[in-house]
């Protein structure tokens, strides 16, 4: 690896203040937001190995030039776009060299007519929704991540949010997209409403983590601003009730854009009441919204509620900070793991989910909500808190058991926080080896010497 | 209470968090220096007093005082507090005075803090009403303050009025705005000028009132110059500081901050405080 090579030849590229060799600057890269690297950071212990540099493009030719430098002197990149992941996917380890693509943050009209917004793979998710809000626009995409995501980690991860019922994921809203790929150039992907020309480019890279080529920006379609929006909570006796009504909801097209359902423990954790709530958000046309609450009192069987919670919920939603300090004063880490089923199979997941991880010794709570919902079925999301002295020996187990209960009980074993370093040895159980072998061929097809985030599988470490 | 267990809750806080103010820190939004954004500093504050390592973060030394990032955190986390304090531990809290000067004698006292000394124009104007000027030069006292100390603010005079252009300085004292209105001073209006809104919480009120003492500006730019990073992080200042000067495209330069008015003059922009431009 002729890394000082290639660093020599990125100043010249880049200039020299966009190239990071201070261990102080690198340390920023030991860590996205994987909990079990907060444990580590927690106790006081390095969280992950730093990188060799951080390189830091300020436009599309540049990353073009890295790509070749790199690929010249065999030095793996791996590209990073704000380190919001939660699965290790933007860390590089001593032997790589992070592509931070904040730089990259333009926000541009590409066609105001339709809506259609061309915004920097750095440009912030909250600043390109801002920028919408002022021009009567919104994306509808608020991830947990929303106040410090980056478009282009967002598209990488092929990540959904708090409004996925009504408005899809992120790759329902990528319409076209501009991507580096090494030794090939910049493929340009333009934008369309739609298209059957062989295979979607834009979806091949949508999800990719990094592992195909950089993406520099894209063209992403924005909507109206909804007219009318209306909180609403509903009771339930058991969860089981309250995800009757959603799919009866989501089946016939009259789904709330904003819909949660949280199991009996999660109520009561988070909102200290009994039995199973519902939180929604219903938005759009107003007479549309209004006909929409009519035929919810007619048909739902749960109880409509003061809106008080759901409001509240909306207050809060970016603020895991109190509730995480708690924690981890109380000597506890946490995680999040994202599953999905069918209908049919929802009820055997959650099941063998949370039998598996009670299971385990340290684990001290399981709960889960279901928060983004399909005509075929839904997310699950659970919620597991576990020893924080022990963090580092149980985690595995419980991400394994999680996984495995999931997939026997036939579930799909991730659904938005994608794979990156932590969830990919699970990754036969979704696709099978057939399928994990198609993926190797892929990335070695497109990126034969591995620059970007190294060969496949990259060992988790 | 500020002691050691504060110190340790708010660097856990920042620690555990996923940086959600970063977008709100303006060495992170000029220099894209990811260590700069206050969960990184808080991270690595953290790690420093759990582990009892002997090395000195350098990012803590990135960090600016604005507290941007505490207006924005849902918990109002003081991590610029906890930065201050930090650098103090790790770096021998610094002592610092303000060294006093009498510009002109006179009457009842007044004194400016500033790091800069004041105009002949404005020691004119207050004698001229009958005052005793003082300039109490804050150089060592801010960058002592700024590395965890806690200057003497005992200035050794009896003062009347004390107006303070030091943004580094956390003082109970008049803003030059309030100072000029209570004396009914008169102040030169320039043509086309830019309005320099430095620091996010200290400085809000001050300029919505510049606007209306000095005209509407051609161009507003908020952000920070860097001038405390000089203490710390040099290469960082000097990145603030040529965009702020790129920015400013030429145009004189009006800032409530008189750190920002010295870095600028130093790169050779034309830079005025408020106090500047009192004419009589």
């Amino acid at each position: 690896m002729g890394l000082e090579e290639f660093l020599r030849e990125a100043k010249a590229i880049v200039g020299d203040e966009w190239v990071l060799t201070d261990p102080w600057d690198l340390v920023a890269y030991e860590r996205d937001y994987w909990p079990l690297l907060i444990a580590r950071d927690v106790r006081g212990e390095e969280a992950w190995p730093r990188p060799a540099a951080a390189v830091l493009p300020g436009g599309e030719e540049e990353v073009l030039e890295i790509l070749e430098s790199a690929l010249r002197h065999s030095v793996c990149l791996v590209p990073y776009a704000g380190g919001t992941g939660v699965l290790g996917g933007a860390l590089a380890g001593p032997e790589c060299v992070v592509l931070d693509v904040a730089r990259l943050d333009w926000i541009r009209w590409l066609d105001e007519e339709a809506g259609v917004v061309e915004a920097g793979a750095g440009a912030p998710l909250r600043a390109v929704e801002e920028w919408l809000n002022d021009r009567g626009w919104t994306l509808r995409h608020y991830p947990q991540s929303y106040p410090n995501a980056l478009i282009g980690g967002l598209i990488a991860t092929r990540s959904t949010g708090q409004y996925s019922t009504g408005y899809g994921g992120i790759e329902d809203r990528v319409k076209g997209l501009r991507v580096a790929v090494p030794g090939l150039g910049l493929v340009v992907v333009p934008p369309a409403p739609r298209r059957s020309l062989l295979l979607p480019l834009e979806q091949l890279f949508t999800g990719s983590e990094g592992m195909l080529g950089v993406i520099t920006s894209a063209y992403i379609e924005a909507l109206p601003e909804p007219e009318c929006s209306l909180p609403l909570a509903l009771g339930y006796e058991s969860f089981w009730d309250a995800l009757a009504d959603a799919r009866a909801l989501v089946q016939k097209g009259l789904a709330p854009e904003l819909y949660r359902v949280y199991d009996e423990l999660e109520t009561q954790t988070m909102f200290g009441g009994s039995g199973s709530l519902a939180i929604a958000v219903v938005e759009g046309d107003c007479m549309l919204v209004e006909a929409r609450l009519e035929i919810y009192k007619r048909i739902l069987r749960g109880k409509l509620l003061d809106s008080g919670p759901a409001e509240d919920w909306l207050r809060e939603r970016f603020n895991v900070v109190k509730v995480l300090r708690d924690l981890y004063k109380a000597g506890m880490a946490f995680d999040t793991i994202e599953v999905s089923a069918t209908w049919s199979r929802l009820k055997p997941v959650y099941e063998a989910v949370k039998e598996a991880l009670l299971g385990l010794e340290g684990v001290y709570y399981v709960s889960a909500h279901a928060s983004h919902f399909y005509p075929s079925g839904a997310a699950l999301y659970f919620t597991v808190a576990f020893d924080l002295s022990r963090a580092d020996s149980v985690y595995d187990a419980i991400w394994d058991k999680a996984l495995r209960a999931t997939s026997s009980a036939g579930g799909s074993i991730g659904h938005h926080h994608g794979v990156g370093l932590h969830r990919l040895r699970w990754l036969e159980l979704e696709y099978g080896r057939a399928g994990v072998e198609l993926m190797r061929r892929i990335k070695e097809a497109l990126d034969p010497k591995g620059v970007l985030r190294g060969r496949w599988p990259r060992s988790p470490g | 209470m500020r002691d050691k267990r504060w110190l340790e809750e708010t660097l856990l806080t920042c620690t555990v968090c996923p940086g959600i103010c970063i977008l709100e820190c303006p060495v992170y939004r000029s220099t894209y220096r990811r260590a700069a954004a206050p969960h990184v500093i808080g991270r690595m504050g953290l790690r420093v007093l759990r582990s009892g390592a002997s090395d000195k973060p350098a990012n803590i030394y990135y960090c600016t005082g604005c507290g941007a990032c505490r207006d924005y955190c849902p918990v109002s986390n003081d991590l610029p507090e906890a930065a201050r304090l930090l650098r103090g531990i790790l770096s021998g809290a610094a002592e610092g005075r303000f060294r006093l000067e009498m510009l002109s004698e006179g009457g009842k006292v007044v004194v400016i803090v500033s790091p800069k000394r004041p105009g002949e124009r404005l020691v004119k104007a207050l004698s001229a009403r009958g005052y005793s000027v003082y300039w109490a030069d804050s150089r060592e006292a801010s960058r002592a303050y700024w590395l965890g100390g806690q200057p003497s603010l005992d200035f050794g005079v009896e003062a009347e009025l004390i107006v303070s252009e030091d943004l580094e300085l956390k003082l109970e004292a008049l803003d030059p705005i309030g100072f000029i209105e209570s004396l009914g001073l008169r102040v030169r209006r320039p043509p086309a000028y830019v309005l320099h809104l430095p620091c996010k919480d200290r400085a809000r009120s001050l300029y919505e009132k510049a606007r209306a003492l000095l005209g509407e500006p051609a161009v507003v730019i908020q952000a920070c110059s860097g001038a405390p990073l000089e203490w710390g992080a040099p290469s960082l200042a000097r990145i603030l500081l040529s965009k702020l000067v790129s920015e400013s495209r030429g145009l004189p330069v009006i800032t409530g901050c008189a750190w920002s008015a010295l870095s600028l003059r130093r790169a050779g922009a034309p830079a005025y405080t408020i106090l500047d431009l009192v004419e009589g």
